[in-house]
């Protein structure tokens, strides 16, 4: 998307990614939600969130990610999905596909979801229970069927690791074969969860560069039929991701209790101090929060990236993963080949090639904790 | 199937809307989004699947002037081309 008018100094934002819970039935070692589940606040009421769906409208956000942990284990799905709808937000459901039965997914789609963006862990039943605590593979499948039967557009999520980077061309026919729109096959970007299992999930350059074939080989051959998007680890990138498309410039993030976030993980940098939608307008939360604004545009960008040209592709790198892998926010990114501290990713993946690493089944993985509730 | 004899209509995955803020058609997508000019909003509002590309294209040529012609009829065709090859427009008519 480009273009949009600002709000006041803030640009304007064009997604809010709405974690409505950090209940899950999976255990992902690479979950995105943070390290701490803590549930303190306890979860947002439905009144909440339908506040916060209508302040996101009237602040430009078009487009609602529902997301999680497991959305689906909240009563109030429809409900929300409905009152996305009623902003006319394009509404995507990005789940694990359990539990969800066929008259579930009718009432969701009644209620207008847009999109189910279905996780795919892996298409062998050991490497899944490896990875997620338990294989679910058979109730995804069932519900990828229901949600094709009820014209419900698909996009098979696949986070690529290690462990089933060499199913690619599995995960490409599973696609096919269950009619999906798109297919994301995005690598673990090492943060948070993924970042303590990193060197048991960090891939070889080869494992990559034969996934990324493949990936182009059925991009080329599925066109106009499915969209196949294929993302890189940083970590073998030389220049950081342009993540979340730059600090605070296209996403909110509303984690379950209510802390208005700039990305997932930016909970993990302990000098911001975050509002939360139960004492804030979403707007006031966005264009004033100290969160919001630490890391936005580039005044806060020391060398090389201040002066660099790429500044605007990239907009910095990752402000978490400086935090994660220098204690320091507002570092420039390690994943960047320019970076004085470039060596701590080339470390890791010296790691990942070395002839005694692990092998993907049996490097030893921390699996995500559920919350205590 | 010649691609002027087939019938657009948008993927299910994509849904065209309004920016409220600027006023744009916008064509939405998962996690995506397209901001249409005044004459590719038009285009898109035609794709509902009951008329032939070249069926557009004429709906398209009475808005221009007769001289634009070749132009129009490009540039139509090369858009919803385009469309195609992002997955957000369907031509075949294939039962699915």
């Amino acid at each position: 998307m480009s273009g949009g008018r600002g709000v006041g100094q803030a640009p304007r934002p064009y997604t809010l990614v709405a974690e409505l819970t950090y209940r899950c039935p999976l255990a992902c070692a690479y979950c995105s939600n943070p390290l701490e589940l803590g549930d303190r606040d306890g979860e947002l009421a439905t009144a909440d969130w339908q506040r916060v769906l209508a302040q996101a409208a009237a602040l430009g956000v078009l487009q609602v990610n529902l997301s999680g942990g497991e959305p689906l284990v909240r009563d109030d799905l429809e409900q929300l999905v409905a009152a996305a709808r009623a902003h006319d937000l394009y509404v995507n459901l990005i789940t694990s596909g359990i539990p969800a039965d066929r008259v579930r997914l009718e009432r969701l789609v009644e209620a207008g979801l847009d999109s189910l963006q279905l996780s795919v862990q892996d298409t062998d039943a050991t490497g899944a229970a490896r990875i997620a605590g338990r294989d679910a593979l058979e109730g995804k499948l069932a519900t990828a069927t229901a949600a094709r039967a009820l014209g419900l557009p698909i996009t098979l999520n696949v986070v690529l690791h290690r462990g089933n980077i060499g199913r690619t061309g599995d995960f490409i026919a599973l696609a096919e074969r269950l009619g999906a729109e798109r297919l994301e096959l995005a690598n673990t970007q090492y943060l948070g969860w993924a970042l303590a299992n990193r060197d048991a999930l960090l891939p070889s350059r080869a494992a990559l560069a034969e996934a990324r074939a493949l990936a182009d080989e059925a991009r080329a051959r599925l066109r106009g039929r499915i969209e196949i998007l294929f993302v890189r680890p940083d970590y073998y990138a030389d220049r950081p991701r342009a993540c979340m498309d730059g600090w605070a410039r296209r996403y909110i993030v509303v984690a379950p209790g209510g802390t208005a976030l700039p990305c997932h993980q930016a909970g993990s940098i302990a000098s911001l101090s975050f509002g939360n939608v139960r004492d804030a307008s979403l707007e006031e939360l966005w264009t004033t929060s100290p969160a919001f604004v630490a890391f936005r545009g580039e005044e806060w960008m020391p060398e090389p990236c201040r002066t660099c040209d790429e500044r605007d592709l990239d907009f910095g790198g990752c402000r978490c993963q400086a935090m994660a892998l220098l204690g320091d926010p507002a570092a420039t990114d390690p994943a960047c080949a320019l970076a004085p501290h470039h060596d701590l990713v080339l470390a890791a993946r010296a790691r990942a090639e070395a002839p005694g690493a692990a092998p993907a089944t049996e490097a030893p993985l921390r699996l995500r904790r559920l919350p205590a509730r | 199937m010649n691609f002027m004899d087939g019938k657009p209509r948008l993927a299910r995955k994509a849904r065209l809307k309004k920016d409220p803020q600027t006023g744009r058609m916008m064509l939405i997508y998962p996690e995506r989004g397209l901001e249409l000019s005044t004459t590719a909003a038009a285009i898109a509002e035609l794709c509902t699947g009951d008329r032939t590309a070249r069926d557009i294209i004429q709906a398209m040529l009475e808005r221009f002037d007769e001289n634009d012609r070749g132009r129009v009829e490009g540039e139509v065709e090369a858009f919803l081309r385009s469309l195609v090859d992002r997955g957000l427009l369907i031509v075949d008519e294939e039962v699915q």
